[in-house]
């Protein structure tokens, strides 16, 4: 299979007159028709960079990159526009205008000069509203639409341009967290249903983890690789991509924890969601959750409703609440954790 | 084509079409009612002046039923008729281009004079007008076979093109619209300096020469002068007429518009280039008339309620001539109630009566009518 776009030793950067910043370079990535790519990386590594870049709205330092096999030197502009359809990070506010009427814009390069909408014109502009879910808003001003819905219907305008590769900077910024698993979701079924080949840079480790086909995985150090998100969990490259001093990467749960120094062992007994939740509270208060503990481990049982009892050196405490539990066990932690 | 094989499953939605026709026909009636009033005060201004002459025999004279030579067909025809072409014109150049201005920068307060055109043009008169009787303006005067008005309009065409060349020459080399708006506001000052100075040195004679060129007027343009002034504002409204959908694109900043295909330096020079060439020709001929750039952008998206250009770019040009040809109206009021009186300068006219109208119709339209 053909990649829909292909970087060959691309490096990206700034150029001054004087300089040239240099943020990412040697890069050979390639993301494919139908696939779901993730863009991680911590603050200030090209992510962004890369995905102007890609796009061609930054002129890149050096090497290529292919769209369809075709660099993207060699296209122009409206040739570019059908094949790519972005989302940046900045978000227009355009007032006086339909979402609709914004998303139509996403058909300017199918438009003859005078920028006429034709009946296939609306057709498609119907489809990209209808893709994103975005009908019943669709008369509405861009101006009265909540963040999650306006980023809707950029990507709406995207696809109107009914591009093969759709690159998005960081979409699921400033959304809440439904709004996040929502806007995921949708990218994953659009590259699926409608082929397209979706880069998407984002903070949301979880949810890139548990949605992305490939994770693009910039690690300090100016490195790029890419791969499956197991198999760059297993190589320990996505610990190693977030190192910092207080966090460490549990491949098990797919997710960093914080990193306390003197961690006791406690026991939690009892069944489903109750038994999830003391453990969380148990974590948070500096506790590891251990299978079996000796004497000096805290025993925890839950029953339902987050009715707990709790043993520790032969004394019994009871509560009902989470709030109680939280409040006994740090009374419990404390002189412990001073010597 | 892709979309064909999408389009059997999600054919058009009865939804969209609801939405398109409700916005067209809202279109329609601000247009069409454009129209009719740009009309009405195209022929009240023929009407009006220091001597009111009826409609009748004002449209009498246009149609060519009245053929007599008197002294009112003269006044109609060569004092009255290229006044109101002339405001006309003006109106409608000053209003596409502060709406070129307020698209491609991205900022409410843009108008025609952002990029220093009015400032370079002023300066190109006061060096003419402070300094006459002097060498500087007989050195000028005399290499280009000019006297007294002509003078006074090369000298600030000359100014307008100096600011326009400087400002596009400079933002060719910059990235940011912002960037630019900085350079034309810089040359502005610089420009506005060399002006205090020559204010500063000049005799009260040509200072009150100096300061009536300041208040604006559209009664300046005969129609020798028509020859220059209409074609050269017909070929920069055609450039907004033609560049709708690139304005559009522009609407979502020039990071999108490139990705949507547009080319955007071409375009950015290309609007910066017509937008300055529709002020720096009303400047020159008309003076430094202010208001009308910033306002009717702003009154024609209140009144359609969108910001979409190619129904804002017809409006615009309707709506420019409207307002322009009613302030001459107002200016021209005190002289046929009193005999005598004189006209109110053009500037106050505008700031004074457009202002309070335009703040109006900024607050009626809540939901945020700009492009910001």
């Amino acid at each position: 299979m053909s990649a829909a776009v292909r970087t060959v030793d691309l490096a990206v950067g700034y150029k001054t007159r004087s300089s040239r910043k240099v943020v990412l370079e040697n890069l050979n990535l390639s993301a494919h028709a139908g696939e779901l790519v993730c863009l991680l990386g911590t603050n200030g590594t090209g992510k962004s960079t890369l995905l102007r870049s890609l796009s061609k709205i930054q002129p890149s330092l050096s090497g290529r990159v292919e769209i369809q096999g075709v660099d993207v030197q060699q296209l122009s502009p409206i040739e570019l526009a059908r094949r790519v359809g972005v989302v940046l990070t900045e978000r227009p506010a355009v007032g006086a205008l339909t979402a609709r009427r914004m998303v139509e814009l996403g058909r300017y390069p199918y438009w003859d000069w005078s920028g006429r909408m034709r009946r296939i014109d609306h057709d498609v502009v119907d489809w990209a509203i209808e893709a994103v879910g975005g009908a019943p808003l669709a008369s509405r001003d861009t101006m009265s639409l909540s963040d999650g819905e306006r980023q809707r219907f950029m990507i709406a305008r995207a696809l109107a341009q009914e591009p093969a590769i759709l690159l998005l900077d960081e979409p699921t910024a400033f959304l809440d967290v439904p709004a996040r698993v929502e806007l995921m979701g949708l990218l994953r079924c659009l590259a699926r249903e409608e082929e397209l080949a979706i880069v998407v840079s984002t903070h949301d480790l979880d949810l890139a983890l548990r949605m992305a086909d490939t994770l693009w995985l910039v690690s300090p150090g100016n490195r790029l690789d890419s791969g499956a998100p197991e198999d760059l969990i297993l190589s320990g490259q996505l610990a190693d991509a977030f190192q910092a001093h207080a966090i460490r990467f549990q491949p098990e749960e797919r997710a960093f924890r914080l990193v306390t120094d003197a961690r006791r062992p406690a026991v939690v007994r009892g069944d489903g969601l109750n038994a999830v939740l003391a453990s969380a509270v148990l974590e948070r208060e500096g506790f590891e959750i251990v299978v079996s503990g000796g004497r000096e481990a805290v025993i925890v049982t839950v029953a339902s409703e987050g009715a707990w009892e709790l043993a520790f050196g032969g004394v019994h405490h009871a509560g009902t609440t989470f709030a109680s539990l939280a409040q006994l066990v740090r009374t419990l932690a404390a002189p412990n954790l001073r010597n | 084509m892709k979309a064909t094989g999408r389009l059997a499953v999600h054919s058009g939605t009865h939804q969209g079409t609801v939405t398109r026709a409700r916005g067209r026909s809202r279109t329609f009636v601000v247009i069409a009612g454009l129209v009719i009033l740009l009309c009405a005060t195209f022929l009240t201004s023929l009407a009006i002046s220091s001597v009111w002459v009826p409609l009748a025999e004002v449209v009498a004279i246009l149609t060519g039923f009245d053929t007599e030579q008197t002294s009112v067909h003269v006044v109609i025809n060569d004092v009255r008729l290229p006044r109101s072409l002339t405001a006309l014109l003006a109106g409608a150049a000053l209003g596409i281009a502060g709406l070129q201005m307020q698209t491609l920068f991205r900022n409410p307060l843009a108008d025609p004079y952002a990029l220093g055109i009015a400032s370079g043009a002023s300066f190109g008169v006061a060096l003419v007008l402070l300094t006459s009787g002097t060498t500087i303006s007989g050195v000028f005067g005399s290499s280009l076979g000019l006297a007294g008005d002509a003078l006074v309009t090369a000298a600030s065409i000359a100014g307008a093109a100096l600011a326009i060349s400087v400002v596009l020459t400079l933002s060719n080399r910059v990235e940011s619209p912002a960037t630019v708006l900085i350079l034309g506001l810089m040359f502005g000052y610089a420009a506005q300096a060399f002006v205090t100075v020559l204010v500063a040195g000049a005799d009260p004679d040509k200072l009150q020469r100096w300061v009536a060129w300041g208040f604006g007027s559209f009664t300046g343009v005969t129609w020798s002068k028509m020859t220059i002034f209409a074609p050269l504002v017909v070929a920069g409204l055609a450039v907004s007429v033609l560049t709708t959908k690139q304005l559009n694109a522009l609407l979502l900043g020039e990071n999108y518009a490139g990705s949507m295909g547009l080319n955007v330096r071409r375009m950015r020079l290309l609007t910066m280039a017509g937008a300055s060439i529709l002020g720096g020709v009303v400047t020159a001929f008309c003076g430094p008339v202010a208001f009308l750039g910033v306002a009717i952008p702003h009154l024609c998206r209140g009144l359609l309620g969108t910001s979409d250009h190619r129904s804002l770019v017809p409006a615009t040009i309707l709506m420019g001539g409207i307002v322009a040809l009613t302030a001459q109206i107002l200016s021209v009021l005190p002289s046929l109630f009193w005999p005598g009186s004189g006209v109110f300068p053009l500037n106050a006219v505008t700031s004074l009566i457009g202002a309070p109208v335009v703040v109006i119709v900024l607050m009626r339209n809540r939901t945020g009518v700009f492009t910001g």
